[in-house]
């Protein structure tokens, strides 16, 4: 069946796909479906889709992807962490307890902690009315669970998630993580395609940080040039919680990324970053939304993109200031590098505030490499292709340096770096890459 | 600290609970066509200004096209629903014979002029300026024709222009703004009953400023205003617009289009001040101003500038636009855009470059008191032929007031590697520290702000002419002075 077809048929189809669930699960789904089926399939004519391209997609056929057995999920871990293997987006092993955090299905969370699943799920992903959402709603038929009660401290989660691109499948990812007061949690994620596959995934991710607590997120996402995935994060951030996320659209036909932050408490600080660099055809689309609704919180935005070949880069990011969100401070910065002369760039950055007292402001910028600094450093005998080499290694820095795990920066410098060297191939193995790159200035 | 809070908000509330001053009404026989539009009505405001067959063409077509579309619902607007069956759309002064001087003009209307303080003799007097003043919706009075016509300039009214000139106004009538590209442009073509045309030669510079005073004056008629205006090779025109209205409780619906052309070397700079009612306090009564404004620097080094003043009006939905066709054309797009109390603003420019070597800058300056949502919306596209094209964007908001809002909406499109396009914007309140300083040296709250406004207000303004300089910075002084938040 075309993928559009899921959309329309959402009401009838949902039932068979998703799953068994709690009253509660199964009355948002069908609500979701219907909404799905009214909204129909991402056009042009909306807003929000008017600069990305589904064309690839809309009428292919697709196999809803099941567990995959087979597929091979043996991707780079860091040590010490917590580690998760999804395929799919579901995890492959049952339900643990380790180093403190409780996590595992979302099936198996709603019998273990119906509680807290029904106080916490679905709670955010209203905030967003497109229709990715209610077409992943309605047909989620598993997903990630990760709860960090208080006390726990400081830990590491690492996931990694094959997507079986064996054949045409659509896949419907969803996470759900709640960290409690005090916590500090970093959680990494890398996706990655096996096969030539077109693929068609969603994603949506529900991310809670309570009180004081610190939520660090990094991603990665290594698709073949056919698939697409179109992930939505909601973050919701109490008082005086930090939350800084990273994410790296390394390759995939279309890699598309909403953020949608709440910001609930005071003095609440959030950092979002981004660096995309897409090749070929390919579309990278990060869509950033900051809403501000208490006292003297702060937000930044940072995304900056490399656009070579026929690829299309989208930036649009909000910053909306709540009334009586007083004292907020909130800067959105979007720059891109056009390397082609097919290559396009749209940048929105919006600002909404509806407080005086605040501090917003945003900048944009667009343009080729700058033809005298090349030129500066070929005076200087470094060779053209070195200079240019060494100009976008430090543009895409100004991003990754931000990362403050050192071992994560490394890691994603070699990642993007191979990318912009054009060495980082679907499907190739990651640790491959995991020796230090000579950066030679005479070649 | 407390007492100077209290203290702050007493001169705000007494600066922005000023009532409109220019909101009088004057008592002019008016011809009116009864309420609603249909083909018919489009067939007789075309009979009665004797207009040849090809215009009434294009209204039909216009008309026919409007049927089919939608008001926009993109705009950061809370418009109230407009019943378009509702509205008069022909109101004019009674003709009345032809007018050598002054004197033969209806008193009332020159007394319009006089307590809105800009009488007739004394500006062209004083400041050279030739004046098409247009009273609702038919030209009453040309100035300076003779002088302008010496250079082989044209200034009148578009009718007189579609009678003597048909072939000037068919070639370039709707081709930068076509009837299809907007409800209210198709509405526009559909019923437009005046508005001024402008030629200039080639080679011609533009001896004078020009100007247009457009009034609002009949209760419940729209006015669809139609200015064009066309700059041959070499030739350079700066044309003034300039506006004041009525005071009444009913809104009134305002659907100009505005098209310049630019060819090769040409340069137009045109520049508005309006000031049309924004309504009580309540929000109650005020313009609906639905402006299309886009000019095409056609030619190569051609140039248009934008200028605009916007105090007033309930609702504003206006993006003066430049398309930058010739190669190394120039356009400049400046604004301040102030609204108060319950008055909402969405405005901003485009600028499409096409040629080579285009630059760009775009300076717009927006500040939100009372409870007003003011909002900046922008586009800069770059096309992928546009090699060399520069954009330079900056849109500031000045917050005046916690009930108010300040938005900026910039669209940024790159189709070129050899372009360059920067844009930043900042959202703050007056500075506390900036205030404390001037009211150390001696400055009251009132003029401290003023001061403060002037300046960052000051890149655009000084891009008025000297006439209209004064008029703006009269405006922000009654729309804002002392608003502290």
């Amino acid at each position: 069946m075309k993928w559009t077809d899921y959309f329309s048929k959402a009401p009838a189809l949902w039932p068979d796909m998703a799953g068994k669930w709690p009253v509660f699960i199964q009355k948002v789904k069908e609500m979701a479906a219907d909404e799905t089926a009214r909204k129909g399939f991402p056009h042009a004519r909306l807003e929000a889709w008017r600069k990305t391209s589904l064309k690839s997609w809309q009428n292919a056929r697709v196999e809803p992807a099941g567990m995959s057995n087979g597929l091979d999920n043996g991707n780079p871990f860091w040590g010490d962490a917590v580690h998760i293997r999804m395929v799919n987006g579901i995890p492959l092993k049952p339900w643990q307890t380790e180093n403190g955090v409780q996590f595992g299905r979302l099936s198996e969370a709603v019998q273990r902690l119906p509680g807290l699943v029904e106080e916490y799920f679905g709670r955010l992903h209203a905030m967003s009315d497109d229709v990715v959402t209610d077409f992943n709603t309605t047909y989620f038929s598993d997903g990630l669970f990760v709860y960090v009660p208080a006390g726990t401290g400081s830990v590491r989660l690492e996931w990694a998630n094959a997507i079986d691109a064996r054949k045409a499948y659509m896949w419907n990812g969803r996470m759900l993580v709640i960290v409690e007061p005090d916590n500090r949690v970093e959680m990494t994620g890398l996706d990655f395609s096996e096969g030539k596959a077109l693929s068609a995934g969603t994603r949506v991710v529900e991310i809670f940080v309570k009180e004081n607590a610190v939520f660090r997120s990094y991603g990665w996402q290594q698709f073949n040039d056919v698939s697409a995935l179109i992930a939505h994060q909601f973050i919701s951030a109490s008082e005086n919680a930090r939350v800084d996320v990273f994410n790296f659209p390394l390759n995939g036909g279309l890699l598309r990324e909403e953020i949608w932050a709440d910001i609930t408490g005071s003095k609440a600080r959030v950092n979002l970053h981004g660096f995309y660099a897409p090749t070929g055809r390919q579309q990278t689309d990060e869509r950033i939304f900051v809403a501000h609704g208490a006292v003297g919180s702060y937000s930044h935005q940072q995304y900056k993109g490399l656009i070579d070949g026929h690829a299309k880069a989208l930036f649009n990011g909000r910053i909306l200031v709540r009334p009586g969100a007083q004292q907020t401070n909130a800067y959105q910065k979007n720059d891109n590098i056009l390397l082609s002369d097919d290559a396009r760039a749209h940048s929105q950055p919006f600002l909404e505030i509806y407080a005086d007292d605040v501090s917003c402001s945003h900048g944009s910028t667009t343009g080729s490499l700058d033809a005298e600094a090349l030129f500066y450093m070929q005076q200087r005998g470094i060779s053209h292709k070195a200079a240019r080499r060494l100009m976008l290694y430090g543009f895409a820095d100004e991003v990754i340096g931000q990362i403050p795990d050192e071992h994560l920066q490394k890691f994603t410098r070699r990642l993007v770096r191979a990318k912009i060297d054009g060495a980082l191939r679907p499907g190739m193995d990651i640790l491959a890459l995991n020796k230090e790159q000579n950066l030679s200035l005479t070649e | 600290m407390k007492d100077k809070q209290a203290h702050q908000d007493e001169v705000l509330k007494e600066i922005t609970g000023r009532d409109y001053q220019f909101g009088f009404e004057a008592d002019i026989e008016t011809e009116t066509f009864p309420k609603g539009l249909n083909e018919d009505i489009v067939r007789r405001i075309s009979a009665v200004r004797g207009e040849p067959d090809w215009v009434l063409e294009f209204r039909l077509k216009a008309f026919r096209a409007w049927q089919k579309m939608e008001p926009p619902t993109w705009p950061h607007l809370d418009l109230p629903e407009i019943d378009f069956q509702d509205l008069i759309y022909y109101a004019r002064p009674k003709p009345k014979k032809k007018l050598n001087s002054l004197d033969e003009v209806d008193p009332e209307i020159l007394d319009i002029y006089n307590r809105l303080g800009i009488p007739l003799e004394e500006q062209k007097a004083l400041a050279g300026v030739a004046v098409d003043a247009v009273l609702d919706s038919v030209s009453v009075k040309t100035t300076f024709q003779e002088e302008l016509r010496k250079h082989g300039i044209i200034f009148c009214p578009i009718s007189e222009a579609i009678r003597n000139y048909p072939e000037l106004v068919r070639k370039y009538l709707g081709s930068v703004v076509p009837y299809s590209d907007n409800f209210y442009a198709a509405l526009n073509l559909a019923v437009f009953t005046d508005g001024s045309f402008v030629f200039v030669p080639k080679g011609v510079r533009s001896p004078m400023e020009l100007s247009s005073y457009f009034r609002i004056n009949a209760r419940g008629t729209g006015q669809f205003e139609r200015t064009l205006v066309i700059v041959e090779e070499g030739g350079y025109v700066s044309y003034l617009e300039g506006c004041t209205a009525p005071q009444r409780d009913e809104n009134q619906l305002h659907a100009a289009v505005v098209e310049l052309i630019a060819h090769k070397d040409a340069e137009i700079k045109y520049s508005t001040v309006q000031n049309w009612y924004p309504g009580d306090k309540e929000g109650k009564g005020g313009i609906f101003n639905f402006v299309t404004k886009r000019g095409i620097c056609l030619g190569d080094r051609s140039k248009i500038s934008w200028t605009q003043v916007e105090t007033g009006s309930a609702i504003t939905w206006k993006y003066p636009s430049t398309i930058l066709k010739g190669d190394d054309s120039v356009a400049e797009f400046y604004s301040v855009a102030v609204t108060n109390n319950r008055q909402q603003a969405d405005t901003g420019t485009k600028m499409i470059h096409i040629g080579r070597n285009t630059r760009s800058t775009i300076i717009s300056k927006g500040i939100s008191a009372g409870q007003s949502q003011n909002t900046y919306r922008g586009q800069v596209h770059i096309k992928k032929s546009a090699t060399g094209a520069r954009n330079y964007s900056v849109c500031d908001s000045l917050l005046m007031g916690d009930q108010c809002g300040a938005h900026t909406f910039p669209y940024i499109d790159i189709e070129n590697a050899r372009s360059t396009v920067e844009h930043e914007a900042t959202t703050s309140k007056i500075s506390e520290d900036q205030l404390f300083y001037l009211q150390q040296r001696g400055l009251d709250e009132e003029s401290a702000v003023n001061m403060i406004v002037n300046g960052y207000a000051k890149e655009v303004l000084r891009q008025l002419p000297m006439e209209f300089a004064v008029e703006a910075q009269k405006l922000l002084e009654i729309s804002l002075e002392g608003s502290v938040g």
